[in-house]
């Protein structure tokens, strides 16, 4: 088994990949830069499953942290609120890599 | 920010303006929870249908059968799709089924409307 | 996009779901008992469960660190057998306040807490819940201060989530049962402070 690939704290990217059917990245957290919080383990992709590909390689899941005030323009809480989500390994790059020529961060 | 031009599903709302949160108590009906039940037990006997799968088809049955639709019945209608897909159960089948018991009770299903009514005497 | 808060269909999803449990029986796909157990695992978690565990944290230190440590061993500690792949407990505290919700379906700990309210599969909760947490909660009944920190929760994948409230003051020395009576259903998603009652 391999180290995962972000360290908790690391900047990620979240990219937006364009794909079509079923996937869990929903669009509000698309090109945004995250933290990460957690390494939750590694999943069957849900875009193998939501199609019967039932035995697809596990993805490494990390659960990431975006401060509101980044997601929502003119956001009404507080300046410290914050929002997590998990994300799929193939849906992040390094932030420092400033992604790979999808959206980029804002 | 994401871009507009991706795709999105009409079940991506997150962050879309919408109105007030009602703090509804309704609980689930008994059809519900044996509705939940059969795509459960399909997927332990057979390991098929999936909750991905489940997903995939009410994200898939059209944005407007997903807005009138309350949540156990489109999950329903989900699992009514996906079993025609895995060659188990074909919606005809279904459906005749479902005019077979209701005439036995003197009811009548509208399936363009998806209504039960009383049946003309 | 428009907002629509379907429930049409009841009658006639009943009458298919009727319809798809015979066939499915008498074609042997399925056997009843799979369906029966199936039932009962839906029809027996509730928020009592969620209430003792959290309970149970309030009065044992040593509980609630392994509980925060991992939900699932947490919750079978005291025989509730959490099937989701993982559960994360979030820790409320006079600082920050955790508000769960599943903005693409509606992801819920069903095998701990049963089945999620009506408001929490509401369209319209999924929708603002991440966009403006603290107007949603307020409609809920819950003015959060704003000197407290708020931190959201997308369910959207494979962990499921539970909230970890701060026990209300005043109820120093009770026994568990009656810490447990202060938890409600909406508490164990952030919708809700724990309450005396």
């Amino acid at each position: 088994m391999t180290a995962p690939r972000f360290a908790v704290g690391a900047r990620v990217l979240i990219l937006d990949l364009g794909k079509h059917g079923h996937v869990r990245i929903p669009h509000y957290v698309r090109g945004q830069v995250a933290e990460v919080e957690r390494y939750c383990g590694a999943y069957r992709n849900p875009e193998d499953l939501a199609y019967g590909r039932y035995d697809g390689p596990r993805i490494d899941l990390y659960r990431v942290r975006i401060a509101q005030a980044a997601l929502w323009p003119g956001y009404a809480g507080d300046a410290a609120d914050d929002l997590e989500i998990e994300v799929y390994d193939h849906w992040l790059a390094p932030a420092e890599a400033g992604g790979r020529g999808e959206t980029p961060p804002c | 920010m994401s871009n507009p031009e991706s795709p999105r599903g009409y079940h991506d709302i997150g962050g879309d303006p919408a109105g007030p949160v009602e703090k509804r108590e309704t609980v689930p009906a008994d059809w519900a929870m044996l509705s939940e039940a059969l795509r459960n037990a399909m997927h332990r006997r057979h390991g098929n249908l999936t909750l991905d799968e489940l997903r995939r088809s009410f994200e898939t049955m059209g944005q407007e059968l997903y807005a009138a639709l309350g949540f156990y019945e489109r999950r329903a209608e989900a699992l009514a799709r996906l079993l025609e897909e895995k060659g188990v159960l074909t919606r005809a089948e279904i459906t005749a089924r479902m005019e077979a018991i209701a005439a036995a009770r003197g009811q009548k299903v509208d399936h363009a409307a998806r209504v039960i009514g009383s049946a003309p005497r | 996009m428009l907002i629509c808060e379907g429930e049409a269909g009841g009658d006639y999803y009943a009458l298919m779901t009727e319809a798809m449990h015979r066939l499915l029986l008498e074609r042997g796909v399925l056997a009843p008992e799979d369906v029966d157990t199936l039932v009962a695992d839906l029809t027996a978690p509730n928020s009592g469960w969620g209430a003792r565990v959290v309970a149970r944290a309030w009065v044992d230190p040593g509980f609630k660190a392994r509980l925060l440590a991992d939900g699932r061993a947490g919750c079978a500690e005291l025989g509730y057998p959490v099937r989701e792949a993982q559960l994360v407990v979030l820790e409320n505290t006079p600082a920050l306040h955790n508000l769960v919700v599943c903005t693409l379906c509606s992801c819920y700990p069903r095998s701990l807490l049963g089945q999620p309210p009506w408001w929490y599969v509401s369209k319209a909760y999924r929708a603002r819940a991440v966009r403006e947490p603290r107007a949603v909660l307020a409609e809920l009944g819950y003015v959060l201060p704003e000197s407290v920190k708020l931190r959201v929760h997308d369910s959207n994948a494979d962990l499921r989530y539970l909230v970890l409230p701060m026990r209300p003051a005043g109820t120093e020395g009770w026994d568990e049962a009656a810490l447990a009576a202060c938890i409600g259903r909406d508490a164990l998603v952030g919708a809700a402070p724990a309450r005396v009652p």
